[in-house]
């Protein structure tokens, strides 16, 4: 049986209202809001921008664009409620505007090249080659809906209506991409 | 661990810290915004009144232009109005900057005072830029070339604004904004905030010492305000960093009642880099052999001390000991604690035990006639060799 690990509704809301009050100081011109976004979203940013480019150059590039084309945007958001859906928009643009200039034949081992050394090199190692794995063996269509379900925290419905994509369709690809996640975890043991 | 524990740990270690480059990026897409994409045009249709209506807006937009034109000239006053300098502000860390504002505190132009100020201010256009996002850019700017740091943190904020209710406003606000850049950071600013009338005796000493305005204006309130410097120092005091200065002014000893509602100065935060003034106190308390309890502290003073042909900075430090009356005078490297100079007086102040300096002590004054300093000069800190 599937135990899901996402941030509960209450989580998933406090964080949708801190992002909206953020955007609504970035908006008034309070450039200082905008540190503050940039701790609370960093990984969901990065994290789908991996995930859609499976290059970490790429990624870190989109994931500064983003950010900044929400600054220069800021006053054109009307909270709902659902600022992460606006977000992703941004950066699913942005993507595809990358897609549109290059070729996407880069493996996904040249991305974690020269990769900087943190603490503690043991885990870090092993969670690199887990990420690795799991990006390497998951199609991109499993991988987006994996990190925008448990990385940013969205609902499959919403998921779906961001892609335009049918539910089913989102339900079946996020439960194929946990089956072939417990694959490599069994195999890695 | 859940698989999607996993997943979420392994993304949020692979997230790169961009934060800064992020928030200064943002500053720059103000400056240079990215031109608008070019929406694909529909073809134009062809035709006979496609050009007639052309012709018409075309002769349309002339005639409004012409008439502009003529009611500029007929009507009197009615020159468009152009932006006035109401505001310069001069931020000095070691690059120095001066920003001059118009009524409405945008940007009129951004000058780099000296060579490091070129380099950070190079390719940045701020003409047209709010003072918030321009003071954002060019602090931002400073930190990322290196010229903020945990250890160099302080910031010299000098604002002349024609109008003088709004520079205590404005002193508040940078001051604020400045400790918001920083927030998130390791670091702390020690941040001078002050008013300045920049006249022509001003800049000219600034032009003559190689400083900006604001710091020539800092060393003549350390000159005219403390005991131990005099004019001939201004010379010495300007080759001094803003962190040195900042160090040394904010430790001067107050003179009379602090005025509360006096506002057109803020100084804030600890210098970094340096021995905080507790340390020192505890080496000197050390060194003499008694406790907290057992002594009195009766001044602490921060200045330069020439030593090896450079200056370095010292705290000299007062101590009366309770049981005997016995006065020291220690001098404590601000850099790294040690003891650079030590003196025992007499039981008071007025009475040296060995016929030196008074050693900087300002509830006193100047030394006595008969005393017959070691180095000459200012009580216990020479400035001369």
């Amino acid at each position: 049986m599937l135990v899901i690990f996402t941030l509960t509704n209450e989580e998933m809301q406090t964080k949708n209202a801190t992002i909206e009050n953020l955007l609504g100081r970035i908006a008034r011109g309070e450039t200082a809001a905008m540190g503050g976004l940039y701790d609370v979203i960093k990984t969901d940013v990065f994290a789908y921008a991996l995930s859609k480019t499976a290059n970490r150059q790429d990624a870190d590039d989109i994931m500064q664009d983003t950010f900044v084309q929400i600054y220069k945007y800021a006053k054109q958001y009307k909270p709902q409620g659902k600022p992460m859906a606006w977000i992703i928009t941004i950066e699913l643009n942005l993507i595809r505007r990358l897609f549109q200039v290059k070729s996407r034949s880069v493996s996904f081992d040249a991305a974690f090249e020269n990769t900087p050394i943190k603490t503690d090199y043991e885990q870090r190692t092993v969670n690199n080659i887990f990420l690795k794995e799991l990006l390497n063996k998951l199609s991109e269509d499993e991988r987006e809906v994996v990190t925008l379900h448990i990385v940013s925290g969205m609902k499959h419905r919403e998921i779906a209506k961001l892609l335009q994509k049918p539910l089913s369709t989102v339900l079946s690809k996020y439960n194929r991409a946990i089956k072939k996640l417990q694959c490599i975890v069994k195999e890695s043991k | 661990m859940k698989i999607e524990e996993k997943v979420k740990k392994a993304f949020e270690q692979e997230t790169p810290d961009c934060r800064q480059r992020v928030l200064w990026e943002c500053e720059r897409e103000i400056q240079y915004p990215a031109p608008p994409e070019q929406k694909e045009e529909k073809p134009a249709k062809a035709g006979y009144w496609v050009v007639i209506k052309r012709l018409l807006a075309a002769c349309a937009c002339l005639a409004i232009f012409v008439c502009g034109l003529l009611v500029g000239k007929i009507l009197p006053g009615s020159s468009p109005a152009l932006p006035t300098e109401q505001t310069h502000v001069y931020l000095d860390v070691n690059p120095s900057v001066e920003l001059v504002l118009d009524e409405k505190d945008y940007v009129l132009s951004c000058t780099a005072v000296n060579e490091d100020a070129e380099s950070i201010l190079q390719g940045m256009n701020l003409k047209g830029v709010e003072m918030k996002t321009a003071l954002n850019a060019v602090v931002g700017a400073m930190y990322v070339n290196g010229y903020l740091a945990a250890d160099e943190n302080s910031i010299l904020i000098s604002v002349d604004c024609a109008d003088e209710q709004k520079t205590d406003v404005l002193i508040a606000d940078y001051t604020t904004q400045v400790n918001e850049i920083f927030s998130n950071s390791q670091i702390n600013c020690s941040i001078i905030a002050q008013s300045v009338k920049a006249d022509e005796a001003l800049s000219r000493r600034a032009e003559e010492n190689g400083v900006s305005v604001g710091k020539m204006h800092l060393i003549d309130k350390m000159v005219g305000g403390m005991d131990e410097f005099t004019e001939d120092d201004a010379a010495d005091l300007s080759k001094m960093s803003i962190k040195e200065l900042h160090m040394i002014y904010s430790h001067k000893p107050e003179k009379g009642e602090p005025d509360e509602d006096k506002k057109d100065e803020v100084i804030s935060g600890d210098v970094g880099g340096y021995v905080t003034v507790a340390e020192a106190v505890r080496v000197t308390l050390e060194d003499i052999g008694v406790s907290a309890e057992e002594a009195e502290t009766k001044g602490v003073l921060v200045l330069p001390a020439r030593q090896d042909n450079a200056f370095i900075m010292v705290y000299c430090i007062t101590v009366q000991v309770k049981a005997d009356g016995k006065v020291y005078v220690y001098q404590i490297n601000c850099q790294n604690g040690e003891i650079v100079q030590s003196e025992a007086l007499g039981e008071t102040p007025n009475e040296p035990e060995h016929g030196g300096q008074n050693g900087g002590q300002p509830e006193h004054g100047q030394p006595d006639e008969d005393d017959e300093p070691e180095h000459g000069g200012h009580g216990g800190v020479p400035m001369q060799p």
